[in-house]
């Protein structure tokens, strides 16, 4: 973390705000390991049924009946993480927990406005709230794993998965806190609805968790920057509004599963800042950030 | 500046069902107004509670496209009234700057499907009409430009929304953040999943006195919508530019209870933790608070567990330091009740008089150890201000608001 302290005045229409990017700080975090989900309904279903041989958290299947698709693809990739880090869930007591949904409960939603039209209020069902809002996903993960560092929701549309970047790198840097969990999940492609909340095309729930961990305890590996971007603030200041509507789900997993030792990747996060995705070399570099050849829907075959 | 600068909240804008500018609120909070009535905008009549806190018509903004605002859902409209006041309370030029925008809301898709196809639109099916969050809408219809985040912590997202204000400038990553939590939960699917909770008060003869957070006679909370945006500056931005200081956000602390998605942890480890957390951050101690804005939402369970976090974090100055809930006059705003009472604080402030907690009658014996602020406001030496905001989800946050020198 660096951060250049001094403040300076802008020549720029303000003259009272400090806007120069050389008091701006860049915040990195190691990715100590990362666990993807792409999953159909059928696998959904199984995972539903038995949360703790598909997660290996100890959920409730109580819990999980209750869940969003979307909760249940995070806690699957979360619990891939976990496996290639050899840990446990009460190894993550003091994480913090940053998850990102696209659309949460949009399915469910229909269902339930539909049997509200029919029924009326005394049969709506008391889980839309709990399961079907922004913070519910990492909520969930937070009860599965038994963790008390904050946990929060954010973003929430197909324009918000940038924003887990910053809320997990700010997250750790804040609190001190050994490690994040940022998770960003959603379908593919984005799920449309018939009148009774049924999707009208086949679609995967998709889901990728990275284990974040302060620099200063990892050696090497890959690691993320949120880096501040004057230059490209002044540059687009003809435009308004957010330009950066970037699939970082997709990138990411993309990007992952290559060979990470080849990465360095810079993309625009939002006005005045980017992200940064690099491979430091170090010879301790291990854990983990190697691509997995693991199939999770061959597991969870295997399992069913 | 430093990573520890101050950050000073020099502008407010809100709507509630108290008034929809600081001062109305203020009044109405100090004069121990209730802004609870029975729910008219749609049918209650089947629902198990039928009243709520709303905020009414939301107003356009002087200056704004009023036909342009009337075809917006009623969220869109909170936030860029809220935005628009804001930044005009605190006389703030935007152009050029890098302003953070950051809105807690915790349900914004169920809030924008549910409205949307009560006029007929065809969003909550075809999700290639939710190409635009309210948070981007915000941003362009606010001509703002810099990073943007929706965060959500249940109720608690407005305190996450300050404290991640305050955090961005530190890092240099805003000049100004307009920062703060909006909600319109009082739908009739929320009413009716809340109702369904048992959560929500069924006084609905007598609305006024339905919401009565630490007494005796309580039976559940009551609903209510709106929200607040903050505009947070440097302290340093703030002084040059000779801008009015509310307060200075000081200390933040967040933590998961890790046992329910709904029911608050019997033992308040974590709620406890948050608090300490917060204190820390500030550099205060529990002697030198002066008043206490508790999340306190008028139920049994929650209430009482509150009494305990606050009895072990204050521990001998547990009777000393006045506590209210404001929740009684405003009703729970969800997503966005943190953001209110941090605006209640700033009141308390700027008045150096508390708000009441009304209806409060008869004290719940368990939360009798409290000094309680009721029925009417009082007036007191307020410096030190805290707001404890608690959520689904297990979530917990306490934040820290200071005077200003």
């Amino acid at each position: 973390m660096s951060a250049a302290c001094q403040s300076s005045l802008s020549a720029e229409s303000d003259s009272f705000h400090s806007t120069s990017s050389e008091n701006s700080a860049t915040l990195e975090c190691s990715i100590a390991a990362f666990g993807v989900a792409n999953l159909t309904s059928e696998l959904l279903a199984t995972i539903r049924k038995s949360p703790e041989a598909h997660t290996s958290m100890p959920l409730a299947p109580s819990v999980a009946r209750h869940c969003d698709e979307q909760t249940l693809a995070a806690l699957f990739a979360v619990g891939e993480a976990m496996r290639k880090l050899e840990a446990s869930a009460n190894d993550f007591e003091a994480w913090g927990i940053v998850a990102s949904t696209r659309f949460i409960g949009r399915s469910f939603f229909a269902q339930s406005l539909e049997k509200f039209d029919r029924e009326g209020p005394w049969n709506t069902s008391v889980q839309v709230v709990p399961h079907r809002s922004l913070h519910s996903t990492s909520s969930t993960i937070s009860l599965a794993l038994g963790s008390h560092g904050p946990n929060v929701g954010v973003g929430g549309g197909s324009d918000g998965e940038g924003q887990a970047l910053l809320a997990s790198a700010s997250l750790l840097d804040e609190f001190n806190l050994p490690g994040v969990w940022l998770v960003l999940a959603g379908w593919s492609p984005e799920l449309n609805v018939d009148v009774s909340g049924t999707p009208t095309a086949e679609c995967r729930c998709q889901a990728l968790a990275l284990a974040l961990k302060p620099t200063r305890d990892v050696q090497g590996g890959l690691s993320f920057r949120i880096v501040p971007d004057h230059d490209a603030f002044e540059e687009s200041a003809a435009s308004t509004g957010n330009r950066h509507s970037t699939s970082w789900l997709s990138l990411l997993t993309a990007l992952l599963n290559k060979e990470p030792q080849n990465l360095n990747v810079i993309a625009p996060l939002c006005d005045g800042l980017r992200a940064e995705l690099v491979w430091n070399s170090a010879s301790s570099a291990a854990n983990s950030s190697a691509p997995s050849d693991h199939n999770a829907a061959d597991d969870l075959r295997a399992a069913s | 500046m430093s990573q520890r600068s101050a950050v000073w909240i020099t502008g407010v804008g809100l709507t509630t069902s108290l008034g929809h500018r600081y001062d109305e609120f203020a009044n109405n909070l100090l004069a121990g107004r209730s802004g609870i009535h029975r729910v008219e905008r749609f049918n209650v009549e089947e629902h198990p509670s039928q009243i709520a806190g709303l905020a009414g018509d939301i107003r356009c903004p002087e200056g704004d496209d009023e036909k342009q605002f009337a075809s917006l859902l009623r969220l869109e409209q909170m936030a860029q009234w809220c935005g628009r006041t804001a930044l005009s309370h605190a006389q703030l030029e935007t152009h050029g700057l890098r302003v953070g925008l950051i809105l807690g809301m915790g349900a914004e898709w169920m809030q924008t499907w549910e409205p949307d196809r009560q006029r007929g639109g065809q969003r909550l099916r075809d999700a290639g009409l939710d190409e635009e969050s309210v948070v981007t809408m915000a941003q362009r219809r606010l001509g703002l430009r810099g990073p943007t985040l929706t965060i959500s912590a249940a109720c608690a997202s407005g305190n996450w929304a300050l404290a991640e204000a305050r955090r961005w400038l530190q890092l240099g990553w805003a000049d100004v953040c307009l920062a703060g939590a909006i909600d319109n939960g009082v739908s009739p699917l929320s009413m009716a999943g809340f109702g369904n909770l048992r959560a929500l008060s069924r006084k609905n003869d007598a609305p006024q006195a339905a919401s009565r957070p630490f007494e005796k006679n309580r039976d559940g909370m009551v609903l209510g919508d709106g929200g607040a945006l903050f505009v947070l500056e440097r302290e340093t931005d703030a002084r040059a530019r000779q801008a009015r200081g509310y307060a200075e956000v000081s200390g933040f602390g967040g933590t998961s209870d890790a046992h329910h998605l709904v029911i608050p942890c019997p033992e308040p480890a974590q709620g406890i933790a948050a608090m300490q957390q917060a204190l820390r951050n500030a550099g205060v101690s529990p002697s030198e608070l002066s008043y206490i804005n508790a999340h306190a939402t008028s139920t049994c369970v929650g209430d009482v567990g509150e009494a305990r976090v606050l009895q072990a974090v204050l521990g001998n100055s547990v009777g000393d330091i006045p506590i209210s809930s404001t929740k009684s006059m405003t009703g729970h705003l969800l997503s966005a009740a943190a953001a209110v009472e941090a605006a209640a604080c700033l009141v308390a402030l700027e008045r150096q008089m508390l708000p009441p907690t009304i209806n409060l009658d008869e004290t719940d014996p368990d939360c009798a150890m409290l000094r309680h602020v009721p029925h009417h406001a009082i007036s007191h030496s307020v410096s030190v201000a805290v707001s404890n905001s608690f959520g689904f989800g297990g979530n917990n946050t306490s934040l820290v608001l200071r005077a200003v020198a």
